[in-house]
């Protein structure tokens, strides 16, 4: 789905963000905010928060990226796993807030329904964008992080097992535990329907 | 079969849905595993519906914006605040500092004490 991200690229960017270039850290937005946002999106199950929280991500890139330590064996590797690092905290900011004021979110998510040429499809996308959200976050964020990557990235197994350091038989293992807890609980919520 | 060869089956039938094979051609080259493997794979076909959304045009270009932005007064503050601070002091710890100043204090005090003579204020602390 997406283009792999080049190692050299990662070399190229993360020097000119730490030295202060302007526009460095944009480009490294460019980079990365569509896996970013799919994370987002896959934690949040809203379409309009997970687009602000991939700008809260790279936010903080731009106020802490002189602190953080390129691994240069394997530089995008590294970059991507802060970035997650980053925006898994973020989503428990969101989630307290959600739990705050649960109103807000809704309301967004039905105007923009309003807004689609095919409301009544909007609304049963977003209903199963929200039961999908609902059931990653039993998972745990290892087991996340796979089906995230492989579902919402298009990465292979070997392309996952090399971004978190691990192999691609536990990779295998984890997208196998994932799925099954997914469709015990997807699956029981249709039953519920 | 055993865990570990069930997840790589279902590895390659996740990996063949994905080519554009349908899930039915999977469940027929393994049907033995049919009945365990067919909600696993219908769990990754709901995994579709991320893949559905994408950061809006209009997101996309307010954010940049704001990164852009966010640059760029950070690299003023960073400008601004090297012209308010005396060289010494940039990059060093204040604890660090407070201990340097104590020791220093504490060296001249010793150094006027054993430098002392009869009559000097010193002197009844090196007497004593």
């Amino acid at each position: 789905m997406y283009a792999a991200i080049d190692d050299r690229q990662v070399l190229a960017i993360i020097p000119a963000c730490q030295e202060g270039e302007a526009g460095a850290v944009t480009r490294l937005y460019d980079l990365y905010a569509d896996r970013i946002y799919h994370y987002g999106l896959a934690r949040t199950g809203a379409p309009r928060a997970a687009e602000d929280l991939t700008g809260e991500v790279f936010l903080k890139v731009v106020k802490h990226v002189q602190r953080f330590k390129l691994d240069a064996s394997r530089p995008a590797s590294s970059v991507s796993a802060w970035l997650y690092r980053i925006a898994a905290n973020l989503v428990i900011d969101y989630h307290r807030s959600i739990r705050r004021r649960p109103q807000v979110d809704l309301d967004e998510d039905v105007s923009m329904s309003l807004q689609s040429p095919d409301p009544c499809e909007e609304v049963e996308r977003q209903e199963a964008l929200r039961r999908l959200s609902g059931a990653l976050e039993q998972l745990t964020e290892e087991q996340r992080l796979v089906v995230i990557s492989k579902f919402g990235e298009g990465l292979s197994n070997a392309q996952t097992a090399a971004w978190l350091g691990k192999t691609e038989g536990a990779i295998e293992g984890l997208q196998h535990r994932a799925l099954r807890t997914l469709s015990r609980l997807l699956g029981a919520r249709q039953g519920m329907e | 079969m055993n865990e570990q060869s069930f997840s790589r089956v279902l590895g390659r039938c996740l990996d063949r849905i994905a080519a554009g094979e349908p899930a039915a051609a999977c469940l027929a080259d393994y049907p033995e595993h049919a009945t365990e493997l067919e909600p696993l794979l219908a769990a990754g076909a709901a995994m579709g519906v991320l893949t559905s959304y994408a950061i809006s045009d209009a997101g996309r270009q307010r954010i940049r914006a704001q990164i852009l932005n966010a640059e760029i007064i950070r690299n003023q503050q960073r400008a601004n605040s090297r012209w308010h601070w005396p060289a010494l002091a940039v990059g060093v710890p204040r604890l660090a500092t407070a201990f340097i100043v104590a020791l220093l204090c504490v060296v001249v005090t010793t150094a006027a004490v054993v430098a002392s003579q009869p009559g000097d204020l010193a002197y009844g602390v090196r007497v004593a």
